[in-house]
């Protein structure tokens, strides 16, 4: 018997031990994994989270966004006058990036382990993209060009919380360094 | 020398010694830039609409090209 039609149970034991949190029940999850499972946003794309999320933990999530949304960043490259490229882009709470910062004490080794990056990623001197207001803010589908092949549904990476976003234009963002001098 | 041809969706469009060079980010939480060379044809396309562009972007594979940092 396979009454939730979870027919590999090690990659449904994985599904739930990374989606830790993101269901109330057995039954989300399982709603949650047989949406998802065997999709990829090349060829068979993920359908709308809202489909298989609780409308309560899709509330909830997104309200951690509520004051704005932020990238950090090496720097800008003038030639690129948008932030995010067609489809959506991921962003975390400003809060959280304020967190973030504010944890590594001026180290940007730290910052760069607190993000799962490796050693350099961000350069001596990264910036920080601040977006007020957001177009567009939603939960994370698995289908943004920026989404890899280990994505999982319920809007977090490497526990920083994350949801997705319109293209920007560099205008309309607040950019400042991240350490001040 | 590089001329701008076109810029909405999340994508700009660059000719660059008589190729059409398509700029755009990673957009992941830490994004990357990134180019990719591109048809006449395929730039058409992203012109028409944000969903056209994201379909040219994801049909680009081995042509992306991370660009690397400015000093």
């Amino acid at each position: 018997m396979d009454p939730l039609g979870l027919s590999c149970k090690n990659a449904w034991n994985a599904f739930q031990k990374n989606t830790k949190g993101v269901f109330t029940s057995r039954g989300w999850a399982a709603r949650a994994y047989k949406a998802v499972r065997g999709r990829n946003k090349e060829t068979n794309p993920f359908p709308n989270p809202k489909t298989y999320l609780e409308p309560a933990y899709v509330a909830e999530h997104l309200s951690k966004f509520e004051g704005g949304v932020s990238q950090i960043a090496w720097g800008i490259n003038p030639k690129y006058p948008e932030i995010g490229p067609p489809g959506g882009h991921f962003v975390m709470p400003k809060k959280v990036a304020d967190e973030l910062i504010a944890n590594s004490r001026g180290s940007v080794a730290k910052l760069e382990h607190s993000i799962g990056l490796s050693p350099g990623d961000l350069g001596d001197a990264p910036i920080r993209i601040d977006i007020n207001n957001p177009e567009g803010l939603r939960m994370p589908s698995g289908n943004e060009f920026g989404a890899n092949s280990y994505w999982l549904p319920g809007g977090a990476s490497g526990g920083i919380p994350e949801a997705t976003i319109e293209p920007v234009k560099v205008s309309e963002a607040i950019i400042n360094p991240v350490f001040k001098k | 020398m590089e001329k701008k041809i076109f810029s909405d969706y999340g994508i700009t469009l660059v000719e660059r010694h008589g190729k059409i060079i398509a700029l755009f980010d990673s957009g992941k939480l830490v994004p990357q830039y990134l180019e990719a060379e591109i048809s006449e044809e395929e730039a058409g396309k992203v012109k028409n609409s944000q969903q056209d562009a994201y379909e040219v972007i994801m049909s680009l594979g081995s042509r992306i090209k991370k660009v690397p940092r400015e000093k």
